[in-house]
């Protein structure tokens, strides 16, 4: 009796743990993933040193300053009068034909906390001859934040159809940018160091050219600060802030939907789920197509160019590594206001096309200075995330667009052409592989 | 935009595109600056009037100014184009003197912008 009692028990057993058996590969096999899309809800705390912020000297930059808070939905609007003269280069980096001495301006902010979007709008105003008063939008820039892998926040920003990765931006020094927002930054910055030493611990971001976008998740009186945002920052920072203070809880702040990917983004690098922050499959499905395309059209450009240099020679002599890490364990970091460069980038087509071997590879990395404007990084940076139709023979797609379409000899040829050219510029010599 | 102040324009963005991209190191800026090129670019060149007035910048003091043009309406003159865009590769004092052979080679491999955007002009009149 007992016997049998056992091995019934025994049987169950065995049942029982054959059918966790996949659920427990499964949990397992999901965390080895790096690829992933997390839709959970994630929790951030963050403290704050003081609670004190004088909106009041932010209002008064403003005629009409109005902020309203309705849901989740935060508003700002305010106007200002902006002398043309005083915006260098503004009426040519506008989307709109800009006419007279001044302008009057209305910069409309939106924030939704729940959603992350964010969007900054400036509208000029005009009397027309009837008495009426004509609006028409100048610029609008939109933007999604989020919270990156390593846990700092950050933004997608959509400017001219192109994403924009507000962190990329930042480390490249560009937040100041110029045009029609350059005036307001500068007035207001005093303002936004102050707001950011009130809240305290925060993730600025702020936006390049033309326009910035602050948004702000702000627990001002309690303990959680969240802040992300814009160039028209300190208005928006604390108008946000203070629109959000209701919304506060606990000290922590509930991000929903927060999708994280860790894949590499063909437009803005590392970057978001594309779901979750508009960045969406179709989107670079097209501009696949289209780079593809471009390939196609310009294969024997690129064999005629390789010839004169030779990646895969290169290559072939250096020691390569299944990751970028492995790199950096075997040779180390590249030091202080120094950065390792791919000369044929590190993107998943090319990692996909030559193989991560050929990647990271002593024969394709290079030491550079990096980390402050102007550097050698990031003027490369720069090169390859601007669009040159001269160069492309399109007007859609940015050097580094075109370049993945590429084989590995020209990618290397032009890397490295324009490494040295501009280390000459700088009056610094690099050590080529 | 009458043309004159157009081709003034142009000459502006194209330097301001220039120096943003290359000397204040500010793409963003640069993109929205190649953008009105591109724009002030297709206004002047579907018309006779605007392609002889670009045409009359190939000989620009600017050599920014001559390589845009060259790279615009180097399907429409060749020889003159490519003239200024080996003058600039050789003895050019900026950045867009190593980009003249991907220029060149666009046009050998008929991938220049504007040769595509005025074949498809006329694809779209004949429509």
């Amino acid at each position: 009796m007992k016997r049998k009692w056992l091995n019934a028990v025994s049987t169950l057993a065995l049942a029982f743990v054959m059918l966790l058996l996949p659920i427990f590969s499964t949990v397992d096999g999901s965390k080895q993933t790096k690829n992933y899309v997390d839709y959970t809800t994630q929790t951030r705390t963050i403290s704050a040193d003081e609670s004190v912020i004088d909106y009041e000297s932010i209002f008064n930059e403003y005629e009409d300053a109005k902020l309203e808070t309705n849901g989740s939905l935060t508003t700002f609007e305010g106007r200002q009068v902006l002398n043309l003269a005083d915006l260098e280069e503004l009426d040519e980096v506008s989307k709109k034909e800009l006419e007279g001495e001044q302008l009057n301006i209305k910069y409309k902010y939106s924030f939704d906390y729940v959603t992350d979007k964010v969007t900054l709008t400036a509208v000029s105003i005009k009397d027309t001859e009837d008495g009426e008063i004509q609006e028409e939008i100048i610029d609008t820039i939109e933007g999604t934040a989020f919270i990156n892998e390593a846990g700092n926040i950050d933004a997608v920003l959509d400017i001219d159809g192109e994403q924009y990765l507000l962190s990329e931006l930042q480390e490249a020094g560009m937040v100041e940018g110029c045009g029609l927002f350059k005036k307001l930054f500068k007035a207001i910055k005093k303002v936004t160091k102050t707001v950011v030493g009130v809240v305290g611990a925060i993730a600025t971001v702020a936006v390049p050219a033309v326009i910035g976008v602050v948004g702000a998740i702000t627990g001002v009186g309690l303990v959680a600060t969240v802040v992300v945002g814009a160039v028209a920052g300190a208005t928006i920072a604390s108008a946000t802030a203070a629109a959000s203070t209701a919304q506060q809880n606990n000290g922590k702040v509930d991000w929903e939907t927060v999708g994280i990917c860790a894949g590499v983004g063909a437009v803005v690098g590392a970057v978001v789920s594309g779901a979750a922050y508009g960045i969406t499959k179709a989107v670079q499905a097209a501009k696949a197509a289209k780079a593809a395309k471009a390939a196609e059209e310009t294969t024997k450009t690129a064999e005629t160019v390789s010839k004169a240099m030779s990646g895969t020679e290169k290559v072939s002599k250096g020691t390569g590594y299944k990751s970028f890490d492995a790199f950096k364990k075997a040779n180390g970091p590249a030091g202080k206001d120094q950065a390792w460069h791919h000369i044929v980038e590190q993107n998943s087509n090319n990692v996909s096309k030559f193989g991560a071997n050929s990647i990271h590879n002593t024969g394709n990395l290079v030491k550079i200075p990096s980390g402050y404007k102007g550097s050698l990084h990031s003027k490369i940076t720069g090169l390859y995330n601007s669009k040159a139709f001269d160069i492309t023979g399109d007007a859609s797609i940015t050097v580094r667009q075109w370049l993945s379409t590429k084989s590995f000899d020209f990618q290397y040829e032009f890397g490295v052409s324009k490494l040295l050219e501009f280390a000459k510029e700088l009056g610094i010599t690099i050590v080529l592989p | 935009m009458e043309n004159i102040k157009k081709i003034e324009k142009f000459k502006t963005v194209c330097v301001n595109r220039y120096n943003a991209l290359y000397v204040e190191n500010n793409y963003v800026k640069g993109n929205r600056l190649e953008k009105k090129i591109i724009e002030l670019g297709q206004e002047l060149i579907v018309s006779q009037r605007g392609v002889e007035e670009l045409k009359n910048l190939l000989s620009d003091g600017n050599e920014i100014v001559r390589y845009y043009v060259a790279s615009i309406i180097i399907s429409l003159y060749p020889e003159e184009s490519i003239l200024v865009l080996k003058d600039i590769e050789q003895n050019g004092q900026t950045h867009l003197a190593s980009n003249v052979k991907y220029v060149l080679l666009n046009y050998q491999e008929k991938n220049n912008y504007f040769e595509k955007f005025l074949a498809n002009s006329k694809a779209e009149k004949s429509k």
